[in-house]
C-alpha cells in the first residue's frame, strides 16, 4: 500500500483531484477563477517548454506561435467545420507537433544563439501569417469560439472549465513524468549536457531533438486550444514575442528540468501581477509586472539557476557547502 | 626577484598548490618540473593574476603581487607565454606581436623590440603579413615567445615551450631562450621535458601533486640518482 | 528603371540602419560571446531620451542628438557593468536569457516613463527632395547613408588598424591570452557595449521620422539587424554590414515587385534558409567549434 502512495503518478493524480475540487468548496470570484484557469492552461505549455529547454537544452523563442496555431486550429474546426471540441483539441495538438518536427530538423543544424535567432524568426513569421491569412484567422476582427462541449456537457462556468483543464494537465504531467523517467528522458538530459558525449554513447541527436520539439509543440497547441475556448477570443497580437518571452521566464524562474517548477513559474508570472495591481500607487503603473518579470528573470539566472522549485535544496546545499569549507580550513 | 612564500591555492575544491615556496633570482633561468597536474601551470597562473591564492604571499622586486589584475602584472614587467602557444589565430603575425606591446608606455621604442624579435626568429619577419593560424607549430611557438618579448619583460614566464614540437625545433628554441636570458631577461621555465630544461636552467624545482618535492641547482639535480630515475628516464 | 533605383535607394537607407544595428550586435557578440537581444529596446529607450530632449526641453536638434549619444554611452556602460558582467560565468544560453530579461525591463520602464503613444520626431535633414533624372531622392536618405558610411569607415579603421582594434579582435579570439598580454579585457568589453549602444541610438534617432518614436519602434529594425548579422555571418565585422544593405534592398524590391503583404514572411524565410544551409553566413569564416 505504501509503495503505491509513493508512486509519483498517483501523487500527481491526487494533487490534481484536490486542486480540481477546491473551487467547489471555496467559492472564488469570477476574475479569480479566470486567473486560476489561465494558470492551468499556461502550465500545460510551460510543461512542454520545460521538456524542451530544461531537459533537452534546446532554446526556442517562437513557442507562442505553436500556441497560436493550436488556438486558431481549434477555433476553425469547431466554428467553421462544426466538428466536436475533443477532435479539435487533438488536431490542435497534432498540427503544431508536425511543425515542431520541422523546427527540430532546424535545431539539428543550429545551436545556442543561432537556434534562438531562427526560432525568433519562425515566431515572427507565423505571427505575420496570423495577421495576413484572414480567411483562416479572421485577422484583427478576431476569432470568438463558443464554450467547448463534450458529449453534450457544455463547459461554460469557470469552475467546470477548471476541472476540464486540470484533467488534461494531470494526464500530460503523468505522460511527461513517465517519458522523462524512461530511456528517452535520460537521452534528452545526456544531449543537453553534452551533445558530443551523448552522440558518443549512441544517442541519436536527430531523434531526440525531434522528440523534444514535437512534444513541446504538442503541449503548446493543446494549451492554445484550451486558451481560446476559455477566453473565447483571440487576435494575432496575442501570439507574439511577448508571450514567448513570458514562457521562457515562467520556466526559468520556476525551475528548469522540473515538472513542479514549470507550474510554480506560471503561478509566479500570472499571479504576482494580479497582486501588484492591488497595491496602491505603484499598482497603477501598467508595465510594472513586465519590469518585475524581467528583473526576476535576471536575478534567477544570477543567484538561483535552479529556480523556485529547488530553492530549498539550494539553500541546504549552501549551508553544507559552508560547513565543508570551514572544516577544510 | 620573484618570491613565493608558503602559497596555497585552490581550483574550486581542488587543492592545486600546497605550501609552495620558490624563488627566482634576477638574471637566472629557473625551471619548474613535474608531471601533468603537478601544479606548474597553477604557479604561472598565480603569478599572472589569473588564480587567487588562499594562503601565503608572493612578491616581485619586493612588491606584494596579491590583488593585482593581469594587465597590471604585465605592466610591472612579468609576461607569460602560455601553454599550447595560444597565439591569436585570426590576427597576422605582426598584429600578434603588436598585442604583446599593448601595455608599453614607450611607444617609440616598440619598433626596436620588433626588430629584436625578428632577429631572434628571422622566420617571423618572412611571415609578417601571414595569418598566424596558418603557421606551423614551431613557428607558432616562436611567435608566442616573441609576442611575450614585445612587452619588454623583466621576468619571462614560459609554459611548456617544447610541447608537441620536433626535437630539432625544441633545440633551436631552447638555444634562443638561453640567448634571451643572456641579454638580461630573467626566465621562469615550466617544462615536462626535464632533460632539456635542466640543460639550460640554473636552478630547478620539482613538483608533485601541488607540492615542491625537490629543489636545487640544475647541475646537481641532473646528477642526482633519484631525480634521474623519476624524471629523466632510466639512463 | 527609375522605380527600381528609387527602391534601391530606399533599400540603402533602411539597410544602413540595419547595418548599424547589426554591427553593434556583432561587436558585442565577438567580445563577450553574448547576443544582445535587448539591443532594439536599448535603442528605443535612447530614442525616447532624444525625443524628450528635443520636444520637452526644446533643445536644438543637433544638441539633442549629441546629448542622446552621451546618454547612450552611459547606458551601455551601466548595462554591461552591472548586468552583463554579473553573469560573466553563466552559460551561453543563460547570458542570452539575461538579455531577454533586459527586453522586459527596458520596455516596461519605457512604457512607465514615456507612455504607449507614438510621437513624430523630425528628420535630421529637412531640405526639399532632389530629382535626378526622374529618380526622386530625399536629402535625408542621402544623409542617413552618408552618416552610416562615415561611421562604418571610422569603426573599420579602428578595428583594422589601431592597437585598440587589434586588442578587440584579440579579446574576441582568446580572452584568457588577451589578459596575459596585458589587455584590460573588462575595458574592452565595456567599450564594445558602449559603441554598440551608441550605434543603436543613432539608428533609432534616424529611423524615428519613419516609424515615429514609440515603445515598439525598433521591433522591425532589431529583427532585421539579426537577419543582417546572420546573413553576413557573426564571425566577421564586414559581413553584417553588407548583410544589412542586402536585406534593406531586398526588402524594398520584394515589397514592390512581388508582394507587400507577404514581404516580411519572405524575408524571414530567407533568414531560416540561410541559417540552415550556411550557418556561418554568406561571408562568415568557419567558426572553430570549442568542445
Amino acid at each position: 500500500m505504501k509503495k503505491i502512495f509513493r508512486s509519483k503518478q498517483l501523487q500527481i493524480l491526487i494533487i490534481g483531484f484536490v486542486i480540481a475540487v477546491l473551487p467547489f468548496i471555496i467559492s472564488f470570484k469570477r476574475a479569480t477563477m479566470t486567473m486560476l484557469d489561465t494558470v492551468v492552461v499556461y502550465s500545460i505549455i510551460a510543461l512542454g517548454f520545460n521538456i524542451l529547454l530544461g531537459y533537452a537544452g534546446q532554446i526556442s523563442l517562437g513557442h507562442a506561435a505553436f500556441m497560436g496555431i493550436g488556438a486558431y486550429m481549434s477555433a476553425y474546426i469547431t466554428m467553421q467545420l462544426h466538428l466536436p471540441f475533443l477532435l479539435s483539441l487533438l488536431i490542435s495538438g497534432l498540427v503544431p507537433m508536425l511543425l515542431g518536427l520541422l523546427l527540430g530538423l532546424v535545431a539539428l543544424r543550429l545551436e545556442g544563439h543561432y537556434l534562438a535567432i531562427a526560432t525568433l524568426g519562425f515566431g515572427v513569421t507565423i505571427q505575420h501569417i496570423f495577421k495576413e491569412w484572414t480567411a483562416f484567422t479572421n485577422g484583427y476582427s478576431a476569432m470568438k469560439p463558443s464554450s467547448p462541449s463534450i458529449f453534450g456537457f457544455i463547459f461554460k462556468s469557470r469552475e467546470s472549465y477548471f476541472v476540464l483543464s486540470i484533467v488534461i494537465l494531470v494526464l500530460l504531467s503523468i505522460f511527461a513524468y513517465n517519458l522523462l523517467k524512461s530511456k528517452t528522458g535520460r537521452a534528452l538530459i545526456a544531449m543537453r549536457d553534452s551533445e558530443h558525449a551523448a552522440q558518443a554513447m549512441g544517442v541519436s541527436l536527430l531523434k531526440y531533438k525531434l522528440i523534444a520539439f514535437a512534444i513541446s509543440a504538442f503541449y503548446a497547441g493543446i494549451a492554445g486550444s484550451l486558451h481560446i475556448h476559455l477566453l473565447r477570443y483571440t487576435d494575432p497580437n496575442s501570439w507574439g514575442i511577448g508571450l514567448s518571452l513570458n514562457l521562457l521566464a515562467m520556466v526559468v524562474i520556476g525551475g528548469l528540468a522540473s515538472i513542479e517548477g514549470s507550474i510554480l513559474g506560471v503561478v509566479f508570472i500570472v499571479v504576482v501581477p494580479e497582486i501588484i495591481k492591488e497595491i496602491p500607487v505603484i499598482g497603477e503603473i501598467n508595465s510594472l509586472p513586465t519590469i518585475l518579470t524581467g528583473i526576476s528573470l535576471i536575478l534567477v539566472i544570477r543567484f538561483m539557476p535552479y529556480g523556485l522549485a529547488r530553492i530549498m535544496t539550494q539553500i541546504k546545499f549552501r549551508i553544507q557547502d559552508n560547513k565543508v569549507k570551514s572544516t577544510a580550513l | 626577484m620573484l618570491k613565493f612564500k608558503n602559497v596555497d591555492a585552490y581550483y574550486g575544491y581542488i587543492h592545486a598548490l600546497k605550501d609552495v615556496s620558490i624563488e627566482v633570482p634576477k638574471g637566472k633561468i629557473v625551471t619548474l618540473l613535474g608531471a601533468n597536474g603537478a601544479g606548474k601551470t597553477s604557479i604561472l597562473k598565480v603569478i599572472s593574476g589569473l588564480l587567487e591564492i588562499k594562503e601565503g604571499s608572493y612578491e616581485f622586486d619586493g612588491k606584494d603581487l596579491k590583488n593585482y589584475k593581469p594587465e597590471d602584472i604585465v605592466s610591472m614587467g612579468i609576461v607569460q607565454s602560455p601553454e599550447g602557444r595560444q597565439i591569436f589565430p585570426d590576427l597576422t603575425v605582426h598584429e600578434n606581436l603588436m598585442v604583446g606591446a599593448y601595455t608599453r608606455k614607450d611607444k617609440l621604442n616598440i619598433n626596436k623590440s620588433l626588430i629584436k624579435g625578428y632577429e631572434y626568429f628571422p622566420i617571423l619577419r618572412e611571415r609578417e603579413k601571414q595569418i598566424a593560424g596558418t603557421l606551423s607549430g614551431g613557428e607558432q611557438q616562436m611567435l608566442a615567445i616573441a609576442r611575450a618579448l614585445m612587452a619588454k619583460p623583466k621576468l619571462l614566464l614560459l609554459d611548456e615551450p617544447s610541447l608537441g614540437l620536433a626535437p630539432l625545433i625544441v633545440k633551436d628554441i631552447f638555444n634562443i631562450i638561453q640567448e634571451i636570458n643572456k641579454s638580461g631577461t630573467t626566465i621562469l621555465l615550466v617544462e615536462q621535458n626535464a632533460h632539456q630544461a635542466l640543460s639550460i636552467a640554473d636552478y630547478a624545482y620539482i613538483l608533485e601533486t601541488g607540492k615542491v618535492v625537490h629543489s636545487g641547482h640544475a647541475i646537481e639535480l641532473r646528477n642526482d640518482e633519484k631525480v634521474k630515475k623519476a624524471y629523466l628516464g632510466s639512463s | 528603371m527609375n522605380i527600381f533605383f528609387q527602391n534601391v535607394i530606399a533599400g540603402l537607407e533602411t539597410g544602413s540602419l540595419y547595418a548599424l544595428a547589426a554591427l553593434g550586435l556583432v561587436l558585442i557578440f565577438r567580445t563577450t560571446d553574448v547576443i544582445n537581444f535587448a539591443q532594439g529596446e536599448m535603442a528605443m529607450f535612447c530614442s525616447f531620451i532624444g525625443f524628450k530632449l528635443f520636444t520637452s526641453l526644446g533643445l536644438p536638434y543637433p544638441v539633442a542628438f549629441i546629448v542622446t549619444i552621451i546618454f547612450a554611452v552611459l547606458f551601455g556602460f551601466i548595462i554591461e557593468k552591472y548586468v552583463i558582467r554579473s553573469v560573466n560565468k553563466a552559460s551561453v544560453v543563460s547570458k542570452m536569457i539575461v538579455t531577454l530579461g533586459l527586453i522586459m525591463v527596458i520596455s516596461g520602464l519605457a512604457t512607465a516613463l514615456f507612455g504607449i503613444d507614438s510621437h513624430y520626431l523630425r528628420k535630421a535633414i529637412t531640405l526639399d527632395n532632389l530629382n535626378i533624372g526622374g529618380v526622386v531622392i530625399q536629402p535625408n536618405a542621402i544623409f542617413i547613408i552618408l552618416v552610416t558610411i562615415v561611421i562604418m569607415s571610422v569603426l573599420f579603421y579602428m578595428i583594422r588598424k589601431t592597437l585598440f582594434g587589434i586588442a578587440i579582435r584579440a579579446t574576441a579570439q582568446n580572452e584568457t591570452t588577451a589578459k596575459l598580454m596585458g589587455i584590460p579585457v573588462n575595458r574592452i568589453t565595456s567599450s564594445s557595449w558602449i559603441i554598440a549602444t551608441v550605434l543603436g541610438a543613432i539608428a533609432g534617432l534616424l529611423i524615428a521620422p519613419t516609424t515615429n518614436v514609440s515603445t515598439t519602434m525598433m521591433g522591425e529594425i532589431h529583427l532585421k539587424s539579426f537577419i543582417a548579422a546572420v546573413v553576413g555571418g557573426f564571425g566577421s565585422f564586414l559581413g553584417p554590414v553588407v548583410g544589412g544593405f542586402l536585406i534593406g534592398i531586398l526588402d524594398n524590391l520584394v515589397g514592390y515587385y512581388i508582394t507587400l503583404k507577404w514581404k516580411t514572411v519572405i524575408v524571414y524565410g530567407l533568414l531560416i534558409v540561410v541559417l540552415i544551409f550556411k550557418p556561418t553566413g554568406l561571408f562568415g569564416k568557419i567558426h572553430r567549434k570549442k568542445v
